[in-house]
């Protein structure tokens, strides 16, 4: 999963960027409000966190733009900006829910992680495939009940896989949707933590289809 | 500000050119009488004059020295009885001739003899009491060395019956000039205050919110008022936006910092995380409260409020709705689409985004809001299943910083301002029971407004 944050004030970028990242996520941060349009509407993102007041240019016309291109990320308004008149006005310019600041960062979290669940198409934080579960909201996925031990970047791959089951995803779909920007592209770390999963997993979880990508089944 | 009513400029000019209006027709109407007095005083001393000319023409003395009266001229008027107009040739005391109007077996004298050598005018009282004036002259015959006294009368009553009966048609018709003068003058006031009129209705206009600014066609005299409204207008309308973009601002400046503190505290020892965490919450209460009130402030001064209800309400429930999207909320309104509430629309979004809010955050399956004309103003219900409120509890919703819900998050500031707002207004917020759901609360607001059908 890949997150964007776009807030000006750099601590709180960090907080976030940091709370996320602890949950699964891989953060790119916008501290501008035009370098966050282009990157939003260029990268993949699997959410956005878009504050309102920002340099630049304004976080609602930001927001419109990206919606007026037909990107339909999942974006959360997190503002200082607490009138319903201002809520409504970010929730009608396409936002998907509003958090007023200053915020738990534990709602925030809840929020995101809804959100992303409900742009799958998953009613709750529970993705199972076959005898392989995944919690979402508590990050720990279990194998016929055991406790699988992944480290950030295998749950990220797994999670990714799981919210898109039956699906071919390809390797750069998955480089877009699991590293930070400045990640070297043409490197072959997707193979590599795509077979250390196998290993944990058992090989007939995750199919590679040739020139295509890689494919998460249930187990028959 | 003036504390006296303030007085009206049509009633004032009204009654101040009906006063001099009465003052003029009055002297005029005295004036015209008594000229109308001594024009008649002079017609009937002429026709008592020309009586007694006549008389003394007709007189004259015989060869034995007899007075005779020879073709003694008889009007109709001096043949009537006793009817005042009454005539007498005198000769040494005694009455030789008299009108027939003087019925008498002996004649006896009007007055004694004067001597007066020229015709003059006196007042006396006939045989009957009645007021008389007479023309009295004595005459002397040279040719037989006598005097001759003659006397030709009428009565007063004559003259005054004429004054009065000017006088009364003068009045009428000086009342009815009064009474189209000032039918005439009302008429012209209603057209010449037109302009000021227009003016009321272009501010009453605006007051409703039917219209941002005056763009009337008035006399050259009310251009620069409604100029300078226009300015005073546009001038608060953009003080009102600069205050709420500052308090916006503000918000943003307090809050952000805030939101950081709170975050880095919760990595810190949990002595020093609870110190830091407290206070943040009381800056983040104080900044919301304040902020909340200086938009108030600003917004009531407003002088145009007309604010949509349904139109408000479908924002709001499109919001709620994305807001509470994983708790699967049925929410509904019923609302006329022409209810208006007669305010300013950040206002009404404040309470009704606070109550539907708080509404959904409590209801279990459903929030319902519906909105009505009453008799005075307007009245909106918001409904929810949730656990409700008892009774008792009701009244201490409404204190600063006191929560509906303990575990649920918000500050509770949100009712207390929600009361605030309604307050000022003039408004009232009661607490009941829901009648949608078997617990739950149902919240009723009375706010200025109605219901205004536009064709």
């Amino acid at each position: 999963m890949r997150a964007l944050v776009v807030e000006d004030n750099v601590q709180a970028a960090e907080q976030i960027s940091e709370a996320l990242t602890e949950h699964g996520f891989a953060v790119d941060q916008c501290h501008d409000g035009q370098e966050a349009w282009f990157v939003g509407d260029t990268e993949e993102y699997d959410i956005a966190i878009l504050d309102i007041g920002l340099p630049g240019r304004d976080g609602l016309s930001v927001l419109t733009d990206w919606r007026r291109n037909g990107n339909k990320m999942p974006v959360i308004i997190l503002t200082a900006r607490d009138t319903w008149r201002e809520r409504v006005t970010g929730l009608r310019a396409g936002a998907d829910d509003y958090l007023i600041k200053p915020f738990e960062m534990e709602e925030l979290l809840a929020r995101v992680e809804a959100l992303v669940r409900r742009s799958n198409g998953h009613a709750t934080s529970v993705l199972a495939a076959g005898s392989l579960e995944l919690d979402t909201a508590t990050q720990r996925a279990t194998l016929q009940g055991k406790h699988l031990d992944l480290s950030a970047l295998e749950y990220r791959l797994l999670a990714y896989l799981m919210n898109r089951q039956g699906q071919v995803v390809s390797k750069a779909v998955l480089t877009e949707h699991l590293y930070q920007m400045d990640f070297e592209h043409n490197s072959n770390v997707i193979e590599v933590l795509v077979n250390r999963v196998r290993k944990k997993l058992g090989t007939e979880h995750i199919q590679t289809r040739r020139g295509q990508g890689y494919q998460l089944n249930a187990d028959r | 500000m003036p504390t006296a009513k303030p007085y009206s400029l049509r009633s004032r000019l009204i009654w101040r050119v009906t006063l001099f209006m009465f003052v003029a027709l009055s002297v005029l109407s005295v004036a015209l009488v008594l000229l109308f007095d001594s024009y008649i005083e002079r017609r009937f001393d002429r026709t008592l004059t020309n009586q007694l000319h006549s008389l003394l023409a007709a007189a004259h003395f015989d060869q034995n020295g007899e007075l005779i009266l020879k073709g003694a001229p008889s009007t109709a008027r001096f043949q009537e009885t006793l009817s005042g107009w009454y005539w007498q040739v005198i000769h040494q005391q005694q009455v030789k001739y008299q009108s027939p109007s003087l019925y008498a077996d002996a004649p006896a004298p009007l007055l004694d003899e004067i001597n007066l050598p020229k015709l003059s005018f006196i007042a006396l009282e006939g045989p009957t009491g009645l007021p008389l004036r007479a023309a009295v002259q004595r005459v002397h015959f040279h040719a037989q060395d006598q005097h001759v006294f003659v006397v030709a009368t009428g009565p007063v009553a004559d003259i005054q019956r004429d004054v009065i009966q000017f006088a009364t048609r003068l009045i009428g018709a000086f009342a009815l000039l009064g009474l189209i003068l000032g039918l005439l003058l009302r008429w012209q006031l209603k057209q010449l205050l037109q302009p000021v009129r227009t003016l009321q209705q272009g501010i009453k206009a605006i007051r409703d919110g039917s219209q941002e600014s005056l763009a009337l066609t008035l006399p050259s005299e009310l251009t620069d008022v409604q100029t300078e409204l226009n300015h005073l207008l546009q001038n608060n309308k953009e003080i009102l936006e600069r205050a709420r973009l500052q308090a916006s601002n503000l918000a943003h400046a307090l809050k952000n910092p805030i939101s950081v503190l709170k975050n880095h505290a919760a990595n810190l020892p949990p002595a020093d995380a609870r110190v830091i965490l407290e206070q943040a919450d009381k800056l983040t209460q104080s900044t919301h409260s304040h902020l909340a009130r200086a938009r108030l402030a600003g917004s009531f001064e407003k002088l145009s409020a007309r604010t949509n209800v349904a139109d408000t309400l479908s924002e709001l429930v499109f919001s709620l709705e994305l807001l509470y999207k994983p708790k699967g909320l049925k929410m509904g309104f019923a609302c006329h689409p022409d209810l208006v509430f007669f305010g300013d629309p950040h206002d009404l979004d404040e309470v009704l985004g606070n109550l539907m809010d708080n509404a959904c955050k409590w209801a279990q399956h459903k929030v319902c809001v519906s909105a009505e004309q009453i008799a005075r103003g307007i009245e909106i219900h918001i409904e929810d299943d949730g656990p409700g409120i008892p009774a008792q509890e009701r009244q201490n919703v409404f204190n600063p910083g006191k929560r509906l819900d303990e575990t649920t998050q918000g500050t509770g500031l949100g009712l207390n301002i929600v009361q605030d707002i309604v307050l000022l207004y003039g408004g009232q917020v009661t607490l009941h029971d829901s009648t949608i759901a078997n617990s739950g609360l149902k919240i009723t607001l009375q706010l200025p407004g109605k219901l205004v059908t536009t064709d």
